[in-house]
């Protein structure tokens, strides 16, 4: 069992709702997209967070990034009250959680070349100014497997791979305790994905990160994460080792999921 | 041996850019035969969505440059007239494409959308056959409360049922052949699942041959009868899907089967605590 201390991240009934839009005078609507979801993300613990769309998996990510605030419920981090920290405190600890977005061509500004990209969380969340930034800034673009003599490009002389691994070599620049990755390589093509998810696992085994990994694909999942909850219409269904939950699923919708894989074909003729 | 419905041979596409043309398809053959499916497997920029494109003469928009066979049913597809390729494409060869909020127009009803399907091609159909015909589709593609639906615009749908609306229009008047470009890439797994088998049972049902273009072998796979891998313009390997994922000959197909984590492996690293 993991001690106290080795616990980075504690979730508790968390609950968020959103009121829908309704014609006038007629009934309030109400959507829980996060209820009751309870969880811990140890040091260095890949965890993924697995379900469809509308599941409240990246409502849970943003809440834990502290991008929106839930209706209810508690997140302890790094031994601390998390969602009690405001204002100058919040800005201060924003370091130890950074996020990666689906999309780097859209997390990403077209008229920023690299250098800049990564000038500005390293301004934001270091001491580090003139030659000594952009030589940490170098270092980052090595950590992620660009050359650095690509830091006076735009995003646009990338390929989706290569962009995805600018923002994640930004997201890497405040030397975060966890990362948050919301469905980091479904934008781009397989080769890439391969790439990306390898280039997560060495850094997370490098830096001794913990990573939230918000996904719908559980091969991916299965591949990079010890543990994985599953979430469906707000409810965390299912928790716990990856290889036990997805090798022996309890919740019928877990089964659902795991039969939706693409694979079976590949999986079939290469097990006997 | 019947007719193949789509007969390629030595397909070149070049396509007009600064500093002269750029070679995107070299030297492409293959050939589909009645209501079966082929897959084209490639990474972006391989040449599979311009083979797509070239099927459906849309590449005349950009100017490229098609040279080698391209027949469909035995007719030589880059001499038609544009009035000849109008008739055939909605018609005989549909195509379904990735974004479903792109292909649907924002501002229409989607029943309309289906709808302008018959308006084209079958001029002889009243608006009631035509209405009724685009709710037993809508019906079809798995879409609960049709008669509401009908009258929905795409922003009102889910993605996946987007997605069915645009399958709908595309088997609409039962073409012989279906053309679709990563038409479950940007749906989840369990949406994706239940695209892909609803597309089988149509196709199978109609008797219409697919071409399913993708970058996921793992798709390819449980869909397609065969299988073709594109890389850089040319194929590099071709084959029964069983033969090319079982034993995979080429060393870029072998990339491509390793680059996909094989679900059921269980490869997650151990946490190190110190």
């Amino acid at each position: 069992m993991a001690d106290s201390n080795d616990i980075l991240l504690e979730v508790t009934g968390l609950r968020r709702a959103f009121k829908l839009p309704t014609a006038l005078f007629a009934p309030p609507r109400r959507l829980v997209a996060v209820d009751d979801v309870s969880f811990q993300i140890r040091r260095g613990e890949a965890f993924g967070l697995v379900g469809e769309s509308g599941s409240g998996k990246s409502t849970i990510g943003r809440i834990i990034a502290r991008l929106t605030d839930p209706s209810s419920g508690s997140i302890r981090f790094d031994g601390q009250d998390w969602l009690g920290l405001k204002g100058r405190a919040l800005r201060d600890r924003r370091r130890d959680v950074q996020m990666v977005f689906q999309s780097p061509y859209a997390s990403l500004d077209p008229r920023w070349r690299v250098r800049d990209l990564l000038a500005e969380p390293l301004r934001s969340y270091t001491d580090l100014r003139g030659p000594a930034l952009l030589a940490r800034g170098v270092e980052l673009l090595e950590q992620v497997g660009l050359d650095p003599a690509w830091i006076d490009r735009y995003p646009h002389q990338f390929s989706g791979g290569q962009r995805q691994r600018i923002a994640i070599a930004r997201a890497l620049a405040s030397k975060p305790k966890l990362l948050i990755a919301d469905e980091p390589v479904s934008a781009l093509d397989v080769s890439s994905q391969a790439q990306v998810l390898a280039l997560l696992r060495r850094i997370c085994a490098e830096e001794g990160l913990a990573m939230l990994f918000i996904s719908h694909d559980l091969s991916v999942v299965d591949h990079l994460c010890q543990t994985v909850g599953v979430l469906n219409r707000g409810r965390l269904e299912e928790l716990g080792p990856t290889a036990q939950i997805f090798a022996n699923p309890q919740a019928a919708y877990t089964r659902s999921l795991i039969d939706a894989v693409p694979g079976k074909r590949r999986r079939q003729l290469q097990a006997g | 041996m019947s007719d193949p419905v789509l007969d390629i041979a030595d397909l070149t596409l070049d396509y007009p850019g600064r500093g002269g043309m750029t070679r995107a398809v070299n030297g492409v053959s293959f050939a589909l035969q009645p209501g079966q499916v082929l897959g084209i497997v490639g990474e972006s920029g391989s040449g599979k969505s311009s083979i797509g494109m070239a099927i459906m003469g849309l590449t005349a928009a950009s100017h490229a440059k098609i040279g080698g066979r391209l027949r469909f049913q035995g007719r030589d597809l880059p001499g038609l007239s544009p009035r000849e390729w109008r008739a055939l494409r909605g018609d005989r060869i549909a195509m379904v494409f990735q974004d479903a909020m792109a292909t649907l127009n924002p501002v229409l009803r989607v029943g309309d959308q289906i709808a302008d399907v018959f308006r084209y091609h079958r001029p002889a159909m009243s608006r009631r056959e035509i209405r009724a015909a685009v709710l037993a589709l809508l019906q079809r593609v798995g879409i609960h409360e049709a008669e509401r639906r009908i009258d929905s615009y795409p922003h009102q749908l889910s993605g996946g049922m987007r997605q069915r609306v645009v399958i709908a229009a595309a088997i609409a008047l039962r073409p012989d052949l279906l053309i679709a470009d990563e038409p479950t890439t940007a749906l989840d797994v369990t949406v994706q699942a239940q695209i892909l088998s609803l597309m089988q049972e149509l196709i199978r049902e109609q008797g219409t041959s697919m071409l399913l273009i993708s970058h996921d072998l793992d798709v390819v796979g449980d869909v397609c009868d065969s299988v073709v891998v594109m890389r850089h313009g040319v194929i590099v390997e071709a084959g029964p899907v069983e033969q090319v994922l079982s034993t995979p000959q080429h060393p870029y197909t072998r990339e491509l089967l390793a680059a996909r984590p094989q679900f059921g492996a269980h490869h997650a690293p151990e946490v190190q605590h110190g």
